[in-house]
């Protein structure tokens, strides 16, 4: 018989500390990529607007 | 809605304040970098791996999604950390192998519809869209309730007049918030909502453990529930039929099919990105579950040593009393009476902004839909992006107004997480079918498309007040059982499924529709 406590304990706490870390990793890494993404498309509307000024 | 105290102040009203107006002043400065419907609907598709992780889960850790969890683990014990296996396990197996939604990445589509043209036709890619846009409006029908409720709850505004008030505040700062914006402030917000919500969560969780004490949360989920507390498969508590449901829709659906989650997968810069993504993301699925699941077993512990609130949502029976709305306010009013001055503040913004992030993104996909999926098609691709940008904002002001109306007239009748599964299976059911056999069988035909998306309609039958209406009990005593709503949700499936190939094999394509020969080619 499967003893559910333990399954759902095990499960809780490794899950919270996963995630735990996981949380850190990711609020500091994604702040670097938001400033990345920013540049990107501030960089693709510059491109998009030589095109235009080429075309004409 | 119950009368209790709460430890909701003044300084609390005024963290929560400054937060909402820090994060509309965040949607009005990146409103400057929207130039296309590419950048408004995917972020002009240059989101990274780190930044994809945290606006999935903030996007998904929305505080509906806290809600409805946190009301399956109050009514349901341990045994909803069920909901919250499947959640996470899928995902990951997705990120491993790239089911569905790297094929749909490598299409390079912004909404599932413009699969269906590209597979289907473009016929096929209408009726998609106007079914997934009436689901996906359907089944955000009682977001504003469940904010509502949580607001109301949590500040000890015990008025039933106030949670009108609230609800109608609440849908205009998300209208502001989202029509400025687009995907590039959706993003940034989600952000944001998951750094807050993150650490916030954990933190509600080591207090509730440390006041509560574990063998005691034990204790009460054994006394309440019994063994059907901790067994998911006791049929007394959810059952096998139930489990089957959730791996399908909290599991697959919620990753691969869901249109919002799909969106996500289309924003990022790779197909490896993708996969990592969902590889990421699987804890967050997993967490987005788990931790309210745990704090609604953590109110159900409280409450129990509580009399006033025991009386409230215990019936005499000794089991969780009937009443989805009622069991519904039990986690924020947990909240309100257990985390301390500030903190509440803090944590109440980072379900609010939650709220917000997951109704922008929400308002914001199913507006797509429909321009991109039913508006631009029937005019024959002739809108300009300037068109097509006003007119995705007038709708999400309109499905705005809808969802306000709905929630104040829609009686609830069950969990909030069996009305979102159900009435999301009237667009996933047949999305299930046209995708997977779409995508890895070459039969599949445009006929069996129309069949299996039409046999998604039967969902309907899932939700509470339409039983009642056509007297459901009729067929139940026919058949001399119980239907569940998964019973329901898992023959809709089936149906779609068979009626998709059934379809396709009388009736299969005698040619290639334009548009896939082009991307075939």
């Amino acid at each position: 018989m499967i003893d559910w406590i333990t399954v759902w304990t095990v499960l809780f706490v490794s899950s919270v500390t996963i995630f735990a870390i996981m949380a850190v990793v990711v609020t500091i890494r994604g702040a670097r990529d938001i400033k990345q993404l920013l540049r990107s498309i501030e960089k693709g509307d510059r491109e998009d607007g030589q095109d235009s000024e080429n075309k004409e | 809605m119950p009368s209790l105290e709460t430890n909701f102040s003044w300084l609390d009203w005024g963290i929560v304040a400054c937060y909402l107006l820090g994060t509309v002043a965040v949607g009005l400065y990146v409103n400057r970098f929207i130039r296309n419907m590419s950048d408004y609907v995917v972020a002009g598709r240059a989101v990274r791996t780190w930044l994809a992780v945290a606006t999935m889960t903030g996007s998904e850790l929305g505080l509906v999604t806290v809600m409805f969890a946190a009301q399956k683990g109050f009514t349901g014990g341990f045994s909803a950390f069920h909901i919250a296996v499947v959640a996470g396990v899928v995902p990951l197996v997705v990120g491993f192998t790239g089911f569905i939604v790297v094929p749909l990445r490598r299409l390079g589509v912004m909404t599932i519809p413009q699969y269906y043209g590209i597979r289907f036709g473009q016929g096929v890619r209408v009726y998609g869209g106007i079914l997934l846009a009436a689901a996906g409006i359907l089944n955000m029908g009682m977001f504003l309730k469940a904010g509502a409720i949580f607001v109301t709850a949590l500040t000890g505004l015990n008025e039933p007049v106030h949670v009108n008030i609230v609800m109608t505040v609440l849908i205009l700062l998300v209208l502001i918030y989202t029509t400025l914006g687009g995907m590039v402030s959706v993003i940034i917000t989600d952000y944001i909502q998951f750094v807050v919500l993150s650490f916030g969560l954990l933190l509600a969780c080591a207090i509730a453990v440390g006041q509560l004490g574990w063998g005691t949360i034990v204790g009460a989920v054994q006394e309440v529930h019994g063994e059907a507390g901790f067994n998911p498969a006791h049929e007394g508590g959810f059952g096998v039929s139930y489990m089957a449901w959730m791996l399908l829709t909290a599991g697959l659906v919620s990753s691969t099919i869901w249109q919002t989650a799909v969106m996500r997968a289309s924003s990022v810069e790779s197909e490896a990105v993708v996969r990592s993504l969902y590889k990421w993301s699987s804890v967050g699925f997993l967490i987005r579950f788990l931790l309210p699941q745990f704090l609604g077993i953590c109110a159900l512990t409280y409450f129990m040593g509580h009399p006033e609130a025991r009386a409230l949502f215990l019936a005499t029976d000794g089991g969780v009393v009937n009443n989805p709305e009622l069991t519904m306010s039990a986690f924020p009013h947990f909240l309100g009476q257990i985390l301390p001055v500030g903190i509440i503040g803090i944590v109440g913004a980072g379900m609010l902004a939650a709220f917000m992030s997951t109704h922008d993104s929400y308002l914001l996909c199913w507006a797509s839909v429909i321009v991109e999926d039913v508006v631009a098609p029937l005019r024959g691709g002739k809108m300009s992006t300037r068109s097509r940008l006003l007119l995705a904002r007038v709708l999400i002001v309109l499905i705005g107004i809808f969802l306000l109306v709905w929630s104040l007239w829609y009686p609830l009748g069950q969990d909030l997480l069996d009305y979102m599964m159900i009435s999301g299976a009237i667009y996933f059911t047949g999305a299930l079918a046209l995708l997977v056999l779409g995508i890895y069988w070459k039969g599949a035909s445009r006929v069996g498309a129309y069949m299996a998306l039409t046999a998604g309609g039967l969902a309907v039958l899932g939700l509470t007040p339409v039983q009642e209406l056509i007297g459901f009990e009729r067929l139940e005593n026919w058949l001399g059982m119980e239907l569940s709503t998964a019973h329901v949700g898992l023959f809709v499936t089936a149906l779609a499924l068979m009626l998709m190939v059934l379809g396709s094999l009388l009736f299969p394509d005698k040619g290639l529709p334009a548009e896939e020969r082009e991307v075939a080619s």
